[in-house]
């Protein structure tokens, strides 16, 4: 099937004009799939850090959100081990008027914000809820171990 | 309709007009009546069947909430200019967004379209529709010989055929105008012809050259053309004579037909009457002979049959008729009887020596029972004959009936004169009876009142109530009245 319009715009959009600590890259043989970094944000544990993600947009997209999985670990309530991640916009919350850049900002914000009253990694949540500081510090030592250049 | 969605905009458009679904300028904007967002119709569609929230703010959104847009915003991108999809393909042309789809309809040089001739299905792009036209197989062009308009794929065959291309003569290998091969093969020295008297009989067959100078000489036949000729015109005369003939015998079996149906009709109409010739003359005169001697066969058949077929016996005078009723029956029955009977108790009287069954019939005994009041139809004789014998039996009811109002008539009046004389010898005793009362009467008074009859008083003592004196006692006065026919029997009331 021939590539919806708005997915050609988005990406090449992407691609010219990308989002800061943001980029995204389709892959040659598949278009719907894309090859994501996120900067860890400035003033979070994950400073300095460059998360990798994959993005799929589905057949139904953008009646359907993309499906998006942290590949490098991170150490974050609402991300879990295997990189899922727990946000209400690519769920129940999604609309056909948001568009991956909007994705991916999100993402990037949740890093700054992590929300350990719904999580995911509920281990992760409750280390961040008892002793933020220590959670804190596992993260950053995470990011240091697996999301430094 | 094209996809609106795929459209190459020459400007970017303005991004108040694109729809946050398709990324792409307005088609069929729709806005929500709840929240005054516009998308285009098909994307808001869609996104409500997915999911019921409006996809700018999820606000609660059905399709009834979708109404079309603003005519502003409509105009705004209709009048977008918009590239021509076949731009690729060298269309160069830009237009309105809205005049897109007649430009691509009609005009556009770089639309695949179907060939024009029939029968053709190339496809091809309408500026290369002129130079098919000229190179299509399926083209119409005109024959250069006659002129006709032909398929120029079906060239090639009208030529073989066309009567203005020349034709080779297959017999002498001359070239010749089609239209002319017919007489020329009729003529053609090289052609194969029979021998004329083939018809005779002569096998000869050979070019046509060689039979006027070569055959014709030397043919057997030749020589008795003029037998042949008579013999033909009479074989002739004779078919058609045959031939009419022919008709004449089917006119005349059609008349037999209709006879045969006819006769049938009659045969039906007549039924039982109907004897064909050959039963009439086998039994001719048997059974006018037989029955009057034989009155066994005369019982079989019936009283009235055998008459019928016997030799009909006079009708019998009404003296006779009486004087038979006398002799064998009881007055009563006669006048029930119908006619027949009475013939049939005439007959057996006659002929009671014979013995049979006729005996039993006619046996007094026996005349109460029920007898055939009319004989059945006897289907020996021909219908003339019934017709006969019914009308002599009509004869001989007419008679009966005549006699039996004379005897009627008879006795009635024997009846009435007997009766008279009673009436009048009745009519003397009650005077005789009053006149003797009267009497008595006068002497009781003289007795009560005073001596005026000593005559009676002497034996008859006083008695209160007068009382009919019995006819023993001696009668006191002299008979008034002359003597009755007859005195009344001793019991006699008065």
């Amino acid at each position: 099937m021939a590539l919806p319009k708005r997915i050609i715009k988005e990406t090449e959009r992407l691609v010219a004009d990308p989002a800061p600590g943001i980029t995204a890259a389709p892959h040659e043989d598949n278009l719907r799939y894309f090859d994501v970094t996120i900067q860890g944000p400035d003033g979070s544990p994950f400073q300095n850090g460059v998360f990798h993600l994959e993005l799929f947009l589905p057949e139904e997209y953008p009646m359907s959100p993309p499906k998006v999985r942290f590949l490098t670990k991170i150490y974050h309530p609402n991300i879990d081990k295997l990189g899922r991640i727990c946000l209400d916009i690519l769920k129940d919350k999604w609309s056909p008027a948001l568009q991956i850049r909007t994705v991916l900002l999100s993402i990037q914000a949740l890093l700054s914000a992590p929300n350990p009253d719904d999580p995911l990694a509920t281990d992760v949540a409750k280390h961040y809820k008892e002793n933020e500081k220590d959670a804190q510090r596992v993260s950053r030592e995470w990011t240091e171990k697996y999301a430094s250049q | 309709m094209m996809a609106m969605t795929s459209l190459n905009y020459v400007e970017p458009p303005n991004s108040n007009l694109i729809c946050c679904i398709c990324h792409a300028p307005f088609t069929n904007p729709t806005t929500t009546r709840s929240c005054m967002h516009t998308f285009c119709r098909d994307c808001v569609v869609e996104a409500v069947r997915h999911s019921p929230h409006c996809p700018i703010d999820r606000s609660p959104l059905a399709m009834e909430d979708l109404a079309p847009a603003n005519p502003i915003v409509k105009h705004l991108v209709d009048e977008l200019i918009v590239e021509c999809p076949l731009r690729t393909a060298g269309c160069p042309r830009t237009c309105q967004r809205q005049l897109l789809e007649g430009h691509m309809k009609d005009a556009c040089q770089y639309v695949t379209v179907p060939c024009s001739e029939d029968g053709c299905c190339q496809m091809l792009l309408r500026k290369d529709r002129g130079k098919h036209a000229d190179v299509c197989i399926h083209r119409t062009t005109e024959c250069d010989g006659c002129g006709a308009s032909v398929k120029y794929s079906d060239l090639t065959v009208h030529y073989s055929e066309c009567s203005s291309k020349t034709a080779t003569c297959s017999f002498c290998a001359a070239e010749i105008l089609r239209s002319k091969l017919q007489d020329h093969v009729a003529t053609c020295p090289e052609v194969v012809v029979p021998c004329p008297h083939a018809g005779n009989g002569c096998s000869w067959a050979g070019p046509r050259h060689e039979l006027s100078e070569f055959h014709i000489p030397s043919c057997a036949y030749e020589s008795l053309k003029g037998f042949f000729a008579i013999y033909g015109s009479r074989v002739s005369s004779h078919s058609a004579e045959n031939t009419a003939l022919k008709q004449r015998v089917q006119a005349l079996e059609g008349i037999v037909h209709f006879m045969q149906r006819e006769m049938q009709s009659f045969k039906t109409i007549l039924g039982p009457w109907y004897h064909s010739e050959v039963q009439r003359t086998s039994r001719t005169g048997v059974p006018h002979v037989h029955v009057p001697e034989d009155s066994s066969l005369q019982g079989f058949v019936g009283p009235s049959l055998a008459r019928t077929a016997a030799q009909r016996p006079p009708a019998p005078t009404p003296p006779d008729l009486f004087d038979i009723i006398d002799a064998d029956q009881d007055t009563a029955t006669p006048f029930f009887l119908p006619p027949e009977a009475l013939f049939d108790s005439r007959i057996h009287t006659h002929s009671r020596t014979a013995g049979g069954l006729l005996d039993i019939q006619s046996h007094p005994g026996q005349r109460s029972l029920p007898l055939t009041p009319v004989a059945p139809l006897n289907l020996n004789t021909t219908l003339e004959g019934s017709l006969v014998g019914l009308r002599d039996s009509i004869t001989g009811v007419a008679a009966s009936v005549d006699s039996l109002t004379r005897r009627n008539d008879i006795a009635l009046t024997n009846e009435n004169m007997r009766i008279n004389e009673e009436l009048g010898s009745l009519k003397y005793a009650v005077h005789g009876i009053r006149l003797q009362l009267h009497r008595l009467m006068m002497d009781r008074n003289a007795q009560v009142t005073g001596r005026l009859g000593e005559t009676g008083s002497a034996t008859t003592g006083p008695v209160p109530i007068p009382v009919p004196a019995p006819p023993a006692q001696p009668v006191l006065h002299p008979p008034i009245m002359t003597p009755p026919p007859f005195i009344p029997a001793p019991g006699t009331k008065l």
